[in-house]
């Protein structure tokens, strides 16, 4: 059984490893930290891996190690902030649009559709020229252009279940719709979304690297991973650890969502599986 | 007008970034003298070889072929090798007559005479006549259009033909920086007129050959140049590479072969067959705090904030130690006007800072944003120096990166900052250097206000004395460092890399690439 279970479902269990390892990592950042990451040693700038700094160091003698630690306090509080500000308005837009439907879903779908148009970056970029440039911009920035995904996921499931008996039974008892909407139908809706979110959460890990590499997400000296990533190419010949170092997280914590969102969509979804 | 001022700052900031700038070689502190009415530089000392290519990176496309619309620096360094106007530019800043021969300046300082330089030829062939300078003045000068293109003749009364080689300027004023600013008048033939932006002539060492957008500008050996020997070089390609690290890996492979603008720590990556020239970038790295805001409308909060900074430590962290340590707003590169002694006024000492604060009124440091251009990393990794270091003294720092475009609207044009770190190029005129702080300019938005800096700009702008000028722009800067509106930083050192056999190059205190005197050994 568990055999066939992990054979049958090897990204779940890759993408479930690499999160577990990311969120160890995490939470040994809250207690325990190797050097202070803001701490500057120029007279150790440039040291390669070594006992002293795990990771080596960077062009102002920062522990690399430190940083990415704390870094993926910033990774992983934009990728779940963001998600949850986009779920929750995206389920109870997508909720009214599906369970009402006529005029109003045509205007809400519309809307969520002209906010589909815009690439996450530019999104981004164009809001946080007009609004400023700060952590929670950057995370209303990033959650705005998830919203279409969950609107979109919700009112699809919406569609389907309104017709279905249960909720025709609910309703002939007199149930209200809110308790319809959220009671009733929600939790059937609730798979996909929790597949989107943990899809979404890559995608913002990545959107957030990406601002902060063109300097306009979380602001120095704070340690971000896409920040990181922009100081070090400057230095990639001579400190080549410090690139890989942000590189390899970026990497591995949207290659572990996307797989774990994969694995759970395989798993709950029985349809797709061979 | 903004816009032409934005875009100098634009490139300005850009050269930062490089660790850039033309600068004058430090080693040599040169003496600006001002030319005497004939002087023409030293002719090179006789070359083995004329001939060959060179191919030069620069960072960024230029704005305008058209001389008098381009505000860009790294238009003008490209341009220096094809235009020239009646006075041209040395490499020790001052200037020489170039389209002109000679010239002379009335007693009263408002009277300049000007006698065209014999035989002198344009690209196309064409002598330069009177009438073609008469016309490029009127141009610049906006006298049928009434808009002038540049703001550098705006003092100019009338300008008068009498002869066929002769040209008279009337000034409203005395203006010690009218020479100079002939620089930017460059002579063009009328008879171009439908093609300054597309295929410009002039009367430099080079002549334009082709531009292709974010690519290249060629420009080709002028045979009939007015000064004897010079240019030695056949072709000088400027390949536009904006990445520095494409460009390097170019200069690395071989395919291009002069690299202006490397910061020095980069040197080392370079390896064999490679010669490097350092100079200063006459550039003035500094934190400007908004003098009207709290807690800087406080002199002392400034200059605790000057105390608590570590400029030394700025210059081995950020710059690897390569940059000259300052103390108000003029590069020592400009030998001339540098008050020397100012860049010890703070030396660092955070006691001294905490006292200063406890005594206005900040016992325990305030809250501080640092509103920087993100495109410059060089000023990023300088403000997160300054996060250290004045967290040291209780100031809590915040670095806000923001756009280009938005830094300039609302840090340098809105003023609406409480502080943030910038360079200023170099200028040839201290006048230029220092008229940010004059509490009336436009450019002032350190929003400094000082009535005998006031004065004395006023005073200096007049003054034919050269000597007595010098001594005002000196008292200013020593006035700045007093009431300290800003910190003031570093004026960074760079290098230009080529290969081992290119020869001749000179630097110059300006954005300027002077091809004309490089030659292959």
């Amino acid at each position: 059984m568990t055999i066939k279970f992990m054979k049958r479902n090897v990204t779940l269990i890759i993408g479930a490893v690499i999160v577990a390892m990311l969120v160890l990592m995490l939470t040994i950042s809250f207690f325990y930290l190797p050097h202070d990451v803001n701490e500057m040693v120029i007279t150790d700038r440039f040291s390669p891996p070594s006992s002293t700094y795990l990771m080596g160091t960077d062009n102002f003698g920062r522990d690399v190690l430190s940083r990415i630690m704390k870094g993926s306090q910033t990774a992983f509080m934009v990728g779940a902030v963001s998600i949850l500000f986009a779920m929750s308005i995206g389920v109870i837009l997508g909720s009214i649009a599906g369970y009402v439907g006529g005029w109003l879903d045509e205007l809400i779908m519309r809307m969520v559709d002209v906010l589909m148009a815009f690439p996450t970056i530019l999104l981004a970029l164009v809001f946080i020229a007009v609004f400023g440039v700060s952590t929670t911009n950057t995370l209303i920035a990033i959650g705005l252009r998830a919203i279409p995904t969950f609107a979109r996921i919700t009112r699809g499931g919406f569609m389907q279940y309104k017709e279905f008996e249960f909720v025709k039974a609910a309703r002939s008892l007199g149930s209200s719709p809110m308790r319809i909407m959220f009671l009733h139908i929600l939790p059937n809706t609730m798979s996909p979304i929790i597949i989107a979110s943990s899809l979404g959460f890559a995608t913002a890990i990545l959107s957030e690297a990406g601002l902060s590499y063109l300097g306009l997400g979380i602001q120095p000296p704070h340690p971000s991973w896409g920040s990181m990533l922009r100081e070090a190419q400057s230095y990639m010949t001579r400190a080549p650890w410090y690139t890989y170092a942000p590189g390899i997280m970026i990497t591995m914590s949207v290659l572990g969502f996307n797989l774990l969102g994969d694995g759970i969509r395989d798993l709950r979804d029985p349809r797709r599986q061979k | 007008m903004d816009k032409k001022i934005s875009v100098v700052l634009i490139i300005a900031l850009l050269m930062t970034l490089a660790l850039a700038g033309c600068g004058g070689s430090p080693s040599e502190p040169a003496e600006i003298e001002t030319p005497d009415n004939s002087q023409t530089p030293v002719a090179e000392e006789p070359v083995s070889q004329d001939g060959g290519n060179i191919v030069m990176v620069v960072e960024q496309d230029i704005d305008y072929l058209d001389p008098h619309l381009a505000a860009a620096s790294g238009t003008e360094e490209i341009l220096f090798n094809i235009f020239e106007g009646l006075m041209h530019p040395d490499s020790t800043g001052a200037v020489y007559p170039a389209v002109a021969e000679s010239y002379d300046i009335s007693d009263d300082g408002l009277t300049y005479t000007f006698t065209l330089r014999e035989g002198i030829k344009f690209h196309n062939g064409e002598p330069v006549t009177i009438e073609d300078v008469k016309y490029t003045m009127d141009r610049i000068m906006g006298t049928e259009t009434g808009t002038p293109l540049r703001s550098e003749l705006a003092n100019v009364a009338s300008v008068e033909t009498p002869d066929d080689s002769t040209i008279v300027f009337t000034l409203n004023q005395r203006d010690s920086a009218f020479l100079s600013n002939l620089y930017y008048a460059k002579i063009v033939p009328k008879t171009n007129e439908e093609n300054f932006n597309t295929f410009p002539i002039g009367t430099g060492p080079f002549k334009f050959a082709e531009y292709l957008p974010e690519q290249r500008v060629v420009i080709e050996k002028f045979e009939d140049y007015w000064q004897e020997g010079v240019p030695h070089l056949d072709q000088v390609e400027f390949r536009i590479i904006p990445d520095r690290e494409a460009a390097l890996l170019s200069l690395q492979l071989g395919e291009i072969d002069m690299f202006p603008r490397l910061p020095i720590d980069r040197v080392a990556e370079l390896g064999e067959g490679f010669k490097t020239i350092e100079g200063s970038s006459n550039m003035v790295q500094l934190m400007p705090m908004n003098n009207n805001v709290e807690p800087f409308d406080d002199i002392r909060v400034r200059q605790a904030v000057n105390y608590a900074v570590d400029v030394d430590e700025i210059i081995e962290a950020v710059a690897f130690g390569y940059g000259r340590k300052l103390g108000s707003n003029m590069s020592p590169v400009m030998a001339k006007y540098y008050k020397e002694g100012l860049e010890n006024t703070y030396d660092y000492d955070p006691d001294k800072a905490i006292e200063l604060l406890t005594e206005a009124g900040y016992p325990d440091g305030f809250d501080l944003t640092i509103t920087i251009p993100s495109n410059y990393q060089f000023h990023v990794d300088t403000g997160q120096v300054i996060f250290q270091q004045l967290a040291n003294v209780g100031i809590d720092v915040e670095i806000e990166l923001v756009e280009w475009g938005v830094w300039l609207e609302r840090v340098y044009q809105g003023r609406e900052y409480q502080a943030t770190i910038i360079a200023f190029t170099g200028k040839l005129d201290a006048y230029k250097v220092l008229n940010k702080y004059i509490s009336t300019d436009r450019t002032n938005f350190f929003n400094f206000e000082n009535a005998e800096v006031d004065e004395l700009m006023a005073a200096a702008a007049q003054e034919l004395d050269d000597e007595a000028a010098v001594e005002m722009y000196k008292r200013v800067q020593e006035i700045i460092t007093e009431n300290a509106p800003a910190v003031y930083i570093m004026d960074p050192e760079f290098s230009i890399a080529m290969k081992e056999n290119i020869s001749g190059y000179v630097l110059y205190p300006m954005y300027a690439q002077d091809m004309s005197t490089v030659y292959f050994e």
